[in-house]
């Protein structure tokens, strides 16, 4: 579990937004897993698992926050993860395609890590996300257009940093 | 006749379509360079993504999430292999997805992999410093020790994320215990990647490396 520590950060942010947002989600994911494990089944896929619960958990959150709050999370997005160390010019492009993936809806992020970063199937991101494969072509083929800033993206509004 | 249409195309970069939707995209795409740039689009996308957000794994990662990982946890008193090794619990459960293809489908109970046909080989054959096989294939062996969990041998796969990755024999046959990916810019991420395996190591009380004399007693006794 503890290897799968940095992918578990790294979908913690695709969900969450900033990095210290993220990394409560991941605590809140490994102590949720730990506490359920006799849950998991054998021969599955630890990671996958782990993952819903952590897609779980931040959707009850997220519903705390909005009767809280009332204001949708929608633009905390802050994925840039510098934590105010100098930007040197070889991260500038870099910054830019995180910038571009910070702007994508939540659902399309969650599912361009999945697929494109963390290499799962459409049909394992699917259970991770408990939607249909369907589902997670249109997003995933919307953000990745979208990174692309291809014409004939679903237009999406973007976000303000 | 078949609609080609974004999400086709993207499947197809992906590798998701079955056979005989691959061959026909990749007909229509060989046959209109507007497909052909599309897929292009779809192939960069995955990189360029890949590549931003993996840099992200070599973040160190802060103690507390470490620390709730590695609290006891007593459901674990049930999970055979676990306890009967007295490995820490989040150490046995190690998962290889991310692994590229490598391990997919040859998941074994509790957390262990089962090794696959190339690398039970070389696990098998091989001895410290040889590599075997070629290209994505190709495993090395770094080194052997002689543990209580048996002989556990490292290796390391050159996919095209390379692993690292700890092989046990128990029972007659091969499993990884643990396994890593490569951290993205030529080294495995220290804080989560060949730290975890020397504590994996260290977990199964392992002793210096063997000798290549030794290995090869070993090997001609089957490992036991």
């Amino acid at each position: 579990m503890i290897l799968l520590l940095p992918r578990l950060r790294r979908f913690a942010r695709a969900l969450a937004g900033t990095s210290a947002d993220a990394d409560d989600l991941v605590q809140a994911t490994c102590e949720r897993a730990l506490r359920s494990l006799g849950q998991w089944t054998q021969g599955t896929r630890l990671d996958s698992w782990m993952f819903r619960i952590m897609r779980n958990h931040h959707i009850d959150e997220v519903r705390k926050h909005r009767i809280a709050a009332e204001e949708p999370l929608e633009d905390k997005f802050d994925l840039t993860g510098d934590d105010g160390r100098a930007v040197t010019e070889g991260r500038l492009e870099l910054a830019s395609v995180r910038d571009r993936i910070a702007a994508l809806p939540e659902d399309q992020r969650a599912v361009l890590v999945l697929v494109c970063v963390d290499d799962m199937s459409y049909r394992d991101a699917a259970e991770v996300l408990e939607i249909p494969i369907g589902t997670v072509m249109s997003r995933l083929s919307r953000a990745r257009l979208a990174l692309m800033k291809a014409e004939g993206a679903t237009a999406r509004r973007e976000v303000s940093r | 006749m078949m609609e080609v249409n974004d999400e086709m195309l993207m499947a197809y970069a992906d590798g998701e379509l079955d056979p005989k939707e691959m061959q026909a995209i990749a007909r229509a795409v060989a046959a209109d360079p507007a497909l052909a740039r599309r897929v292009g689009l779809f192939r960069t996308s995955r990189a360029i993504a890949r590549d931003t957000l993996s840099a992200d794994l070599q973040d160190p990662l802060p103690e507390r999430l470490v620390a709730a990982v590695m609290q006891p946890a007593n459901s674990a008193a049930q999970r055979g292999w676990a306890t009967s090794t007295l490995l820490p619990l989040a150490a046995a459960l190690v998962v290889a997805a991310g692994l590229g293809g490598y391990f997919l489908g040859n998941r074994a109970g509790d957390g262990v992999l089962a090794a696959n046909e190339a690398l039970v080989t070389a696990l098998d054959a091989s001895l410290t410093g040889e590599t075997l096989g070629a290209g994505d294939g190709a495993v090395k062996l770094l080194s052997t020790f002689r543990t209580k969990q048996g002989t556990c041998r490292m290796f390391e796969t050159s996919a095209r994320k390379p692993v690292r990755g700890l092989g046990c024999h128990q029972d007659g046959r091969w499993h990884v215990v643990a396994a890593v990916a490569e951290s993205g810019e030529g080294g495995f991420a220290p804080a989560s990647g060949a730290a975890s395996l020397d504590a994996v190591l260290d977990d199964l009380d392992a002793q210096s490396p063997l000798s290549t004399a030794e290995e090869e007693a070993l090997r001609k006794n089957g490992w036991e």
